[in-house]
């Protein structure tokens, strides 16, 4: 061996030991979720952090998600839906028929949003931003950042703006991108689905009085989420009417997920005209189009198949008992089953079944988005079970015409109808 | 093992685990690349650590999520050097009293190899910190650098036969 081949094996093996002993001593885990969780913070140097605050960091992205899936267009119809309830249990202060009769007739609206978190109320708000929704179904939702800029005023960091029938946009402020968001086809919760409110008649509401916001007075009534969509997880909503003009001035939603949060929608104007600028689908100028990161096909049937079967090992051979599934709900389900639920972390989040439920979230994160965007998307685990191996679990169409099947025994097939 | 793009679609989220996940990837060639030009251990690891703070802050604005290791180093970069500008010209080396001493032979290799890594081309220091310091395969460097894997493997080699010339200087 020569010197240089000598050196060549020392350097290397150097490096090596280097890299060995960096994995025993370095570790920064800890401290940044640690950090991350004391103070979520927004958009700032890392030279500006503090360490001080109580905000919850895990609140923020979970959110988010659900900001959107919830917001985009459900707030006419969270409201027709109480207010239907409050028919059969109003006293008569409010002509409740005239607000149904209002709220149905309702082209578009504006709120304020604001999430807050349960536990610390007293915090600032997780998120901030603003809705507008429009007959037939067309919304815009932007969220600001968490500080204001030097003159005092909120700026956008982004804003996504989606149609029943047609693509429509999202872009971020900070990124200068943009990428296309596709019609929302498929299936949506009962809470933003005008047209099945008349299935909840029988439900019941609770009566929480009279109060004055903003000077303005108003009556309200509550209802359990489960009662208005039993896919949704555990939670409340509860809707302020204006006594004045006999139209929501605030709805709010308590959502007891795996971290419990509120969601306000507030200073609610209806009626008032909306430029049309405000659903533009062309981005600012200067912006550049996003490249996807679509998973591939096989990916997605993977994720999906993985996370039914882990569901159907935790929940005594059943698949999830819903007809629409949000990724956020069938976690936390799984973690209640699992026995993870309202643990402090710990070393238990290290146990391979915490760990696998994780994983799990891609593949109903993957089911959900092609619940929502695909028109023919089905899943049938209300009435099918690992058992049957000749019923369809889910299926959806596929770009080449062809479905994708996926049967009770997670067996797949594509069949060309 | 999860991709990155998968982790961070699921940091996105929130996911803890995802986080941490990421963390326990990239922390190791963050540090070096602070350390490297810090010459500080403790210093590197705060600038790290921050620097992935406001990473999962800023997530969202990422537009590719396969960037993520790149996007992060960048700023570990950026932010050692602004601290560096900060603190003057003081050039600093890398004391002995400043690492942690659970691993003496660690102190000693680190002592003689970082200078060395502070010498080698921003390509070729990529390259074997990502291999030798963080543990990645050369198909993986490829993915986070978005460099075909010869160029990585030669990138490599360069660079071996760059620090085991340095070496042998040193030894003469």
């Amino acid at each position: 061996m020569n010197s240089n081949e000598s050196s060549e094996f020392d350097i290397e093996r150097r490096l090596e030991q280097i890299g060995n002993s960096m994995r025993r001593n370095v570790s920064l885990r800890n401290g940044v979720l640690d950090q991350l969780q004391s103070d979520p913070g927004d958009n700032r140097d890392a030279s500006e952090i503090t360490r001080k605050s109580e905000r919850k960091y895990f609140l923020r992205f979970g959110e988010l998600t659900l900001l959107r899936k919830l917001l985009l267009g459900g707030l006419a119809a969270s409201v027709l839906l109480l207010l239907t309830f409050g028919v059969f249990t109003s006293s008569a202060t409010v002509s409740f028929a005239q607000v149904i009769e209002n709220v149905r007739k309702a082209t578009n609206y504006q709120a304020d949003v604001r999430v807050v978190s349960i536990k610390d109320r007293d915090a600032s708000p997780v998120s901030e931003g603003k809705m507008y929704w429009r007959i037939p179904g067309d919304s815009r939702l932007v969220e600001y950042v968490g500080s204001m800029n030097r003159k005092g005023a909120k700026e956008l960091a982004w804003v996504q703006v989606h149609f029943r029938s047609k693509p429509g946009v999202a872009w971020t402020v900070k990124s200068k991108s943009y990428r296309v968001e596709p019609p929302h086809l498929g299936t949506t919760s009962p809470i933003i689905m005008l047209q099945n409110l008349v299935d909840f008649e029988d439900s019941a509401s609770r009566q929480l009085g009279s109060k004055s916001i903003n000077g303005i007075d108003c009556v309200g009534f509550e209802i359990e989420l489960g009662e208005v969509d039993p896919n949704a997880g555990k939670g409340t909503i509860r809707v302020w009417v204006d006594k004045e003009k006999q139209l929501p001035l605030l709805v709010s939603m308590q959502l007891y997920h795996e971290v419990p949060f509120e969601m306000i929608l507030e200073n609610i104007v209806w009626n008032a005209e909306l430029e049309e600028t405000l659903f533009s689908t062309e981005p600012p100028a200067g912006y550049t189009l996003e490249t996807p990161n679509n998973m591939s096909h096989e990916k997605q049937v993977a994720s999906i198949i993985s996370a039914f079967k882990l569901f159907a090992v935790l929940n005594d051979g059943k698949y999830p008992q819903v007809s629409m599934i949000y990724g956020d709900v069938t976690l936390s389900t799984l973690l209640e089953l699992a026995g993870y639920a309202g643990r402090k972390p710990g070393a238990w989040m290290r146990e391979e079944k915490y760990t696998k439920i994780k994983e799990s979230g891609l593949g109903w994160g993957t089911l959900n988005q092609i619940m929502r965007t695909n028109a023919e998307a089905s899943y049938n685990g209300l009435v099918v079970g690992p058992g049957d191996s000749d019923k369809v679990l889910f299926r959806w169409k596929l770009n080449d015409g062809s479905y994708q099947v996926i049967y009770g025994d997670l067996r797949t097939e594509k069949k060309v109808k | 093992m999860q991709t990155t793009t998968e982790l961070v679609e699921l940091a996105k989220t929130g996911d803890c685990d995802a986080i941490g996940a990421l963390v326990d990837r990239y922390e190791r060639a963050a540090v070096v690349i602070a350390w490297t030009i810090l010459g500080d251990f403790h210093l590197a690891q705060d600038v790290a650590q921050d620097c992935f703070v406001v990473a999962f802050r800023q997530l969202s604005q990422l537009r590719s999520s396969e960037a993520f290791g790149g996007w992060l180093m960048t700023s570990v970069r950026r932010k050692a050097i602004k601290l560096k500008a900060r603190a003057g010209d003081e050039t600093v080396d890398f004391p002995l009293s400043e690492l942690p001493d659970r691993d003496s032979d660690w102190v000693f290799v680190l002592e003689e190899i970082l200078p060395m890594l502070r010498e080698l081309p921003e390509q070729e220091f990529q390259v074997i910190n990502f291999r030798y310091l963080n543990g990645f395969s050369v198909k993986e460097i490829a993915i986070e650098t978005g460099r075909p894997i010869g160029t990585v493997t030669k990138q490599l080699s360069r660079a071996v036969r760059r620090l085991r010339t340095m070496v042998n200087e040193v030894e003469l």
